[in-house]
């Protein structure tokens, strides 16, 4: 009987990732043969709506400067043009210097300042701040973020669109070079924007607002009950209960901004387990509601669902290889036999093993890179220590019991670089 | 022979990282993907950046106000680029065999009013002081004037032009890249173009329609739409398709997941998006956004102030206007068909291709009546 679950289990595990195998070819042959969307990119004239920025800054003192100074420079109607700054219980010179801007620039820049008692986390200061937003429009970048001048207008053109209620830009790691570690994550970071969100974008499904380099539209915000405090991952949390109220949410790739990439590995593991856990928080929130809706699409419901399970496949994966170990060495190894075995072993070890690397190389191959590529191999590392970590995660937040939906502890991603860093472009 | 095992397999597991190991050490493609931070959307930003690189190489040209005395020169900029300063006789000279092969590489400027030859390609720049006329059935990289510029009958332009005042294009012409003006535009029939930016866009021979005014009375008001998904403030999501009657009044935003057809002389106090196709009958009036994603078709005499957005065509016929000059606006699609006797205001861009016509007959027709 024992065996017999084992079997089971095993081939529940191989579905399942045969179905995300799917979902990366799926997502990177769209993205390199389909129809292309980015329906809002061309606007660029119109009667601009109301527009807040709005930057939450916890210790930001060695990034933020540059962050604000590059907002002042955007190109937006200064009378529709605001930016709200929400100084979460900053221990360092982060206060003094937004206070400094604010003096300067009292027209443009509110500031609020999170006391030592209020509620931790990101999610808290946006509900916060966006409590004294009078504007349509909230985009919402990190203070390390340097926008473009051209940034704010398309990010705000496609809230025009009434069904709209999330726009998500285009996040370009700026640290390139600095080791093994950002190159690599500037090759996943590619594949995730390039191909997965556009080609979510290009098929109607459900590309993820993702926290920075986004908007929100207040209406939306609103008609689900704004930010929940409660929730690790903020931003995957709004994505599900807005697209349950049926707003959409939609992807510009035009759209691009520069972030910092975590430059050490323990640096990389807090940030994928503060992910994996937010993530499977709203997994553990959305899945049902998303199958019981009728306000999306049978694609976008499929989507959405596989969406939220994405961190749940590495612990999974990793069952499955306990699972299949221990068959074999039970003697049990005779799932498959003979002629089906050997095609079902090397199709996935020609096709199914090279998903995720083939949406990396098309992506790479879009961006127009060259020898970046090269690096491709390393990423079985990468993926590796990704999945363990995230496996760790899962497993303490299932360990957690009740608590293991809600949890409440937030890390922040540290900062690298400071004030005096300058872009060294391609 | 455990060892040779181990050290074949190592080798066998080494030489896939081989080249990254190599493209680690020597970093050739380790920047950040280029993100241009200077690019604020606007519409003339080639014209501003041709601007600027005039007067970096032309100092003496642009400082003296008055251009009495500028004589005709011909030169070479140190990057090799061949020029040719025209001064009041307004034409350019070619040398043989540039008239020979009806071709010219050097970048033209006039300090008065220049008039192009016909027949030629202009393979460089073109910059004029005060006007242009490009003459007929001529090849043109680029243009830019401070004054009004004349395209002739029969051209392609092949990269942008701007004028600093206003724009006219004649029959059969064809503007590929963009095409700016700071005051007007005004496109003949039979011509095309991928993107136009003016204050005012005339499009056709035809005198266009006044402007047109918000028709309020009379109207019947809509309070309950069938099949409603969701509904929160203004906007409305509809289930299928959305039928609004002629004459109707919609205060609030509609999105339907399927077609939208909307009657003649209703008016939408908001914005309509429709998952499919769009239709407005003759003399509606729309004060937001319209979004499709298929083809919008706006019958005569419409008006829509918002962006007007398709992912597919987009068909305006005679009498409707797009924005206002308070409020430019932009239509954007893959394809653009408007008839003559349409204005708009803002930017008109289509990402394959727009067509000046003469009638609705020969244009794309899909959704039904």
């Amino acid at each position: 009987m024992f065996v017999l679950v084992l079997k089971f289990t095993l081939f529940v595990i191989i579905g399942l990732i045969l179905v995300y195998t799917i979902r990366h070819y799926t997502f990177t042959l769209n993205r390199l043969f389909g129809r292309q969307r980015h329906p809002y990119i061309n606007i660029d004239t119109a009667s601009w709506p109301n527009v807040t920025v709005l930057v939450a800054a916890h210790n930001e003192e060695a990034v933020i400067e540059n962050s604000i100074e590059a907002l002042l420079r955007v190109n937006y109607p200064s009378n529709k043009f605001k930016i709200m700054i929400a100084n979460d219980r900053s221990t360092d010179r982060t206060a003094e210097i937004i206070d400094d801007f604010a003096a300067r620039y009292p027209e443009i820049i509110k500031v609020l300042h999170r006391k030592e008692n209020d509620h931790p986390g990101k999610a808290s200061a946006l509900r916060d701040a966006t409590q004294y937003i009078d504007s349509e429009i909230i985009i919402i970048f990190d203070a390390d973020y340097i926008p473009g001048l051209g940034l704010i207008k398309q990010l705000a053109a496609p809230f025009f669109d009434p069904e709209v209620g999330l726009v998500m830009g285009r996040v370009v790691p700026v640290n390139t070079g600095y080791n093994l570690l950002t190159r690599l994550l500037d090759l996943e970071r590619a594949g995730g924007y390039q191909v997965d969100q556009q080609a979510r974008m290009n098929l109607g499904l459900v590309p993820q607002y993702g926290g920075t380099v986004g908007g929100v539209r207040r209406a939306a915000l609103e008609s689900v009950g704004g930010w929940l405090e409660d929730t690790l991952a903020e931003d995957t949390d709004i994505t599900y209960r807005t697209i349950l109220k049926g707003w959409k949410s939609v992807y510009q790739n035009h759209s691009e901004c520069y972030e910092e990439a975590p430059e050490t590995w323990p640096v990389r593991m807090n940030q994928i387990t503060r992910w994996a856990k937010g993530h499977n928080q709203s997994m553990c929130r959305y899945t049902f509601q998303c199958f019981a809706t009728k306000k999306v699409s049978l694609s976008e419901k499929i989507d959405s669902i596989l969406l939220l399970g994405v961190y749940m496949m590495s612990p999974i994966v990793m069952l499955g290889w306990t699972i299949a170990i221990l068959l074999f060495y039970m003697g049990e190894n005779n799932l498959l036999v003979g002629s089906l075995a050997l095609f079902a072993i090397t199709a996935f070890g020609t096709i199914g093993n090279f998903a995720a690397f083939f949406e990396i190389t098309s992506a790479v191959h879009l961006d127009g890179g060259k020898k970046r590529v090269l690096l491709l191999p390393f990423n079985l590392f990468n993926f590796l220590i990704s999945a363990v970590t995230v496996s760790i995660a899962t497993i303490a937040q299932l360990l957690s019991g009740a608590n293991g939906c809600h949890p409440r502890t937030w890390v922040k991603t540290p900062r690298f670089r400071d004030n005096n860093f300058v872009i060294e472009q391609e | 022979m455990i060892l040779l095992f181990i050290i074949i397999t190592l080798i066998i597991f080494t030489l896939p990282l081989l080249p990254g190991f190599a493209e680690l050490a020597v970093a050739s493609d380790a920047k950040p993907l280029r993100v241009i931070q200077e690019y604020d959307t606007d519409p003339k930003y080639f014209a501003t950046g041709f601007r600027l690189y005039l007067e970096k190489n032309f100092d003496s040209f642009f400082s003296t106000r008055d251009k009495a005395g500028v004589k005709f020169q011909e030169g070479e900029l140190a990057n090799g680029t061949k020029f040719q300063i025209i001064g009041k006789q307004g034409l350019p000279i070619f040398e043989q065999k540039e008239i020979n092969s009806a071709d010219t590489k050097k970048l033209l400027l006039g300090a008065f009013a220049l008039t192009l030859p016909d027949n030629m390609f202009y393979e460089t720049e073109i910059y004029g002081y005060e006007t242009i006329k490009s003459g007929n059935n001529n090849r043109l990289r680029a243009l830019m004037a401070e004054g009004d510029i004349e395209i002739g009958k029969g051209c392609n332009i092949l990269r942008w032009v701007h004028s600093n005042a206003s724009l006219s294009v004649k029959e059969e012409s064809h503007l590929y890249g963009r095409a700016t003006a700071n005051n007007s535009i005004t496109i003949a029939e039979s011509c095309s173009f991928e993107r136009l930016n003016a204050p005012i866009i005339l499009f056709g021979n035809v005198e266009p329609a006044r402007e047109l005014e918000h028709k309020n009375t009379g109207l019947t008001t809509i309070t309950e739409i069938p099949n409603v998904k969701d509904r929160y403030e203004r906007r409305w999501l509809i289930d299928g398709d959305i039928h609004i009657k002629a004459n109707s009044f919609f205060d609030g935003d509609l999105v339907a997941t399927g077609n939208v057809v909307i009657g003649a002389g209703s008016h939408i106090k908001g914005s309509v998006k429709s998952n499919q196709d769009m239709y407005l009958y003759t003399g509606v009036t729309i004060e937001g956004s319209l979004f499709s994603a298929g083809d919008i078709h706006m019958e005569t005499n419409c008006h829509v102030n918002g962006p007007v957005v398709a992912e597919d065509t987009i068909l305006i016929e005679s009498g409707s206007r797009i924005g206002s000059e308070a409020n430019p606006t932009t239509v954007s699609a893959l394809f653009i068909k408007v008839m003559s006797g349409v204005v708009a205001h803002g930017t008109i861009w289509a990402d394959e291709t727009a067509d000046v016509i003469r009638n609705s007959a020969t244009a794309y027709k899909k959704v039904a009546a």
